[in-house]
């Protein structure tokens, strides 16, 4: 009763267990630090990552150094030292990188200093084509003496032409490099940063420029001083309507030659001192190409044009303006687990801007390239990681006259088990994961099962379970189990011991010419009975002859008892058939012990 | 019944340890808890039933020990899949 | 008695008693040096402890007779009394020193009552300069020339708030915001800047310190999770040998749930201690009689 009542509340424990256990079976991590790191009044460090890095203390240095290398790079060209500004332009370009990366990193998008590095950006891109251009005008000077000595007027045209239109460039850059003085200048104090080097390359810039003009000034000059000028061969006219474009503008170059052979001249023009066309004048020297504005940046642009005779036209010039573009995004679709962007580039009227290379900007950072097709979409498919990212498309391109650009930020949340759960398979890992996890829940299904093999072989091959009643001894017997030598009672379980020892040795006689072994046992069965009734033993069924033999040490029938013992462990466990001797020994022992049992009986009784 | 007494005492002291440890660490993962459980008592098991004899009050703790190997598959092939998603 | 079984029932109890003991003397409350856990201030008292010891101010009135002493007052939880203040102002002008740290702005009523043009104002201050990947903490770098506070590592700081007025000893990098709209990132609005974290004035014979941020001494950040410089400024204020007391009136450091306003209860009254020890004498020697009578 006492066991049935401590089992009951064992099981009643173990259930309010397992509930408790299973409530927490979808999240099993019951506690750790993360778990109630956030307080209204602070954070526990102990949850946190350390910052990896030293991003926040680089940024600082690494902005005054932006300002400052601008200053001996300007100098440096300034001095016409091209080799000293080349090393100081690469490394202006490693510093800018290092910021646009720290920008992202740090997370500084649409801060001051994200303003600052835009600004740099720009400063750098103006300085490498100051660079560019001041170095071609550096060739010109040395070919303008070459030629001069050779007195090649043609030569000498082409190379103040060129100029000029170096020297319209350099002032653009000018320009531009001045408006960008007041506010970086403001970002920077606000930085605490020192712009001394950085104004003083502003001044060397317009150092610069009045150089690059003086020259110019004078190459022009020169040559319309020279003598044998062009018109000994004709004359070449040049003209473009309108004067003014935006992108995708026609502009039409148009102008008359005369001259030694009026018709059909082969007339080349020039763009920016670049050869854009040939065209063959009409019959009365006219000629007329129409340009399309395109790839080219928005300033002031040089145009001229050669006859084959030599004959130089005068220089002109047309001006670009930028156009206002732009750039919408529809929200991004799912798609075989990538999310499609898509929308269209256009100026603001609505002009198709067909293409142009945009980039769809991740998380601020990953760029992906989209070209407009004819009718000015795009489309990029771009892929996520679970978790929640920004998607925007942005144009940005210094080179073409269009305005920069950028669509609106759509918020998109990547979840995880739509990762797990899309059934088309979308998902690279998904059929992987499902057979690595079938082949583990199999493996372990496996394992289990053997276990409970291996541990049920063992089980049946030594029962211990002590049986309370006779009768329950044979449930856990498996007959197709070999016994192994020793295994008591898998063996004497099902044989009765006889009922009283004349009838137990009458049986005996009559079995032991049929199965002795049986018979021996029966009648060893039958002494350990009696015994444990007279010594009131408990679980007598389990007890070996020699145990049996210990325990009777101490009464009158121990001497005959270990006589028949010995008979019968010899018969039992010899594994030969006993001899006649041995077997009537063995009856005669069995005789002798109960009776001496009975004696004992009578003396205590 | 010795052995059935320190299989059990063996059994609460692994436990208490872990237990421990785990306040220590400042986790408290039932995962690592249960895993851990697992191979403290296949190891007692095995300790206590020696070459020739299984007490009988281990009789019906081998279901629960391939209960116990089942749920043990199950968490690893969580813990990979939420590796590979990651 | 004899069988192992009540042995590891019996030891099993003794622990779980053991465990009952500890979890009833100890407490969750935010700051509170009864909390062992990282957002308590145990191991910051026992600091004190082992360093010369402290005084627990459980009323105002006891500061008064101090005139060379440090009154730290952390975490205020505000609702000071005009009496109060006036204690805490004449506490101070002896020539003693008050060091306030707070982050929720509760201190400003006294602040205000003491005279003083510090101001202490709640905002969600975010730095660039931290130490930890997260947005509440924040680096803070000496700004003074003040021998005390000039040669400083940088401090630690743990969602703190931003000073006003006054000396500042510390401040924040310039890559600093306040941190409006909670994102954890400087948005075009939100201005970098220097915010001072630390402030002193002079008020009196005394010094007033300020520290917009109580989290310097939280468990979590004593051990190991702090800056470089955060155990000299603590020994800065504490380890002069002046007398150190602290505000558990005030203080959050105070705050106790519970078992432990009884236990302190207890503790603090002399009658109600003598009766304990009566009552523990009287069961003790109840036992011993009975235990007599029965080997009898």
């Amino acid at each position: 009763m006492k066991r049935i009542r401590s089992l009951a509340a064992v099981a009643v424990l173990s259930i309010v267990i397992l509930f408790l256990i299973a409530s927490h079976a979808g999240t099993p991590v019951l506690y750790n630090p993360e778990s109630d790191a956030v307080t209204p009044y602070h954070t526990n460090p102990a949850a946190l990552e350390k910052v990896s890095g030293d991003n926040a203390e680089r940024l600082l240095p690494i902005m005054s150094d932006l300002l400052n290398t601008p200053g001996t790079l300007v100098l440096n060209l300034k001095y016409n030292d091209l080799d000293l500004a080349s090393k100081d332009l690469a490394k202006y370009r490693e510093l800018t990188r290092s910021i646009d990366n720290l920008v992202i990193n740090l997370d500084m998008s649409g801060t001051e200093v994200e303003q600052f590095q835009k600004m740099n950006q720009k400063n750098l891109q103006i300085l490498s084509e100051l660079f560019n251009e001041t170095s071609r005008f550096e060739e010109l000077r040395t070919l303008e003496i070459r030629y001069k000595d050779e007195n090649d007027p043609a030569i000498l045209t082409s190379i103040t032409y060129e100029g000029q239109s170096l020297r319209n460039r350099v002032r653009q850059l000018y320009n531009e490099y001045q408006l960008q003085e007041e506010p970086l200048v403001e970002v920077s104090s606000d930085f605490e940063l020192n712009t001394t080097h950085y104004e003083e390359s502003q001044t060397d810039f317009a150092e610069i420029v009045r150089t690059v003009e003086q020259v110019q000034t004078q190459r022009t000059n020169e040559l319309q001083s020279l003598p044998g000028s062009a018109s000994n061969h004709g004359t070449l006219g040049i003209s473009v309507t309108p004067s003014e474009g935006i992108y995708n503008t026609v502009l039409m170059i148009s102008g008359l030659y005369s001259g030694a052979d009026t018709g059909h001249t082969q007339v080349e023009i020039f763009i920016d001192s670049e050869k854009e066309a040939e065209i063959i004048t009409d019959l009365n020297g006219y000629y007329q190409y129409s340009y399309t504005l395109r790839d080219m940046p928005e300033g002031l642009h040089t145009l001229f044009a050669v006859a084959e005779t030599s004959v130089y036209s005068d220089i002109t010039g047309f001006n670009v303006k930028p156009l206002d573009t732009k750039l919408t995004l529809l929200p991004p679709e799912r798609s075989g687990g990538k999310y499609i962007c898509s929308g269209s580039f256009t100026g603001v009227s609505g002009e198709p801007l067909t293409n142009t290379a945009l980039q769809v900007v991740t998380d601020k950072k990953i760029r992906i390239n989209a070209v407009t097709d004819g009718k000015g979409n795009y489309s990029a498919p771009v892929a996520l990681t679970p978790g929640i990212h920004t998607i925007q498309a942005v144009f940005q391109n210094r080179l073409l006259p269009l305005s920069p650009a950028e669509s609106e930020i759509y918020t998109i949340n990547v979840t995880r088990s739509t990762e797990l759960l899309t059934p088309d398979g979308s998902s690279d890992t998904d059929p992987v994961t499902l057979l690595i996890v079938v082949v583990i829940i199999g493996a372990s299904v496996a394992a289990s099962v053997f276990y409970l093999r291996r541990r049920k072989g063992l089980q049946d091959r030594r029962t211990t379970r002590i049986p309370e009643t006779r009768d329950t001894s044979d449930t856990g017997r498996d007959s197709s189990a070999p016994a192994a030598a020793g295994d008591e009672e898998s063996r004497d379980a099902p044989l009765p011991a006889f009922e009283d020892q004349e009838n137990a040795l009458d049986i005996f006689e009559h079995l032991k010419t049929h199965d002795f072994m049986a018979a021996a046992h029966g009648l060893f069965v039958t002494l350990r009975n009696n015994i444990s009734v007279r010594l009131s033993l408990e679980h007598s069924e389990s007890l070996t002859p020699r145990e049996l033999c210990t325990k009777s040490r101490d009464f009158s029938f121990y001497s005959n008892l270990k006589r028949f013992i010995r008979r019968y462990e010899i018969v039992r466990y010899s594994g030969t058939l006993p001899s006649a001797d041995d077997r009537d020994e063995l009856g005669s022992a069995f005789s002798a012990t109960s009776g001496d049992l009975e004696d004992e009986h009578e003396k205590s009784g | 019944m010795m052995k059935k007494r320190i299989a059990v005492l063996a059994l609460i002291i692994w436990l208490v340890l872990i237990i421990a440890f785990m306040v220590l660490a400042r986790t408290l993962d039932l995962e690592i808890f249960f895993v851990l459980w697992l191979i403290g008592i296949l190891i007692i098991i095995e300790l206590v039933s020696d070459a020739s004899s299984v007490p009988g009050y281990l009789r019906y703790l081998r279901y629960v020990i391939a209960a116990g190997v089942i749920i043990f598959g199950a968490i690893v092939a969580l813990k990979i899949m939420e590796i590979l998603n990651r | 008695m004899k069988s192992p079984v009540s042995w590891i029932t019996g030891s099993l109890m003794f622990l779980v008693i053991i465990l009952l003991a500890f979890h009833l003397s100890a407490t969750n409350l935010e700051y509170s040096r009864y909390n062992p856990s990282w957002n308590g201030t145990s191991a910051f008292f026992s600091y004190l402890d082992e360093t010369g010891g402290y005084t627990e101010i459980r009323d105002i009135r006891d500061i008064v007779p101090y005139n060379n002493s440090v009154l730290l007052i952390i975490a205020p939880n505000g609702g000071f009394s005009s009496d109060e203040i006036q204690n805490y102002r004449r506490y101070i002008e002896q020539g003693n020193t008050l060091v306030i740290a707070d982050d929720k702005g509760k201190s400003n009523s006294l602040l205000e009552g003491i005279g003083s043009t510090i101001r202490v104002i709640p905002g969600n201050l975010t730095s660039i300069e931290r130490v930890y990947d997260d947005s509440t903490s924040v680096l803070a770098f000496p700004a003074t020339d003040d021998p005390h506070f000039s040669d400083n590592g940088q401090i630690l700081l743990n969602k703190p708030a931003y000073t006003a007025g006054g000396v500042p000893l510390f401040t924040t990098s310039l890559l600093s915001w306040i941190d409006r709209n909670g994102n954890g990132r400087p948005d075009p609005h939100e201005e970098l800047g220097r915010y001072p974290v630390l402030t002193t004035e002079r008020k009196g014979k005394g010094t007033l310190y300020v520290l917009s941020d109580p989290a310097v001494f939280i468990n979590g950040m004593w051990q190991g999770g702090s800056g470089p410089g955060n155990a000299d400024l603590i020994t800065d204020f504490t380890g002069s040998g002046r007398p150190v007391l602290v505000d558990q009136v005030h203080g959050e450091t105070g705050s106790a749930d519970g078992f432990i306003h009884l236990i302190n209860f207890i503790k603090d009254s002399i009658l109600l201690r003598l009766a304990g020890v009566l009552l523990v004498a009287g069961c003790a020697g109840c036992i011993f009689i009975i235990k007599r009578k029965m080997v009898d």
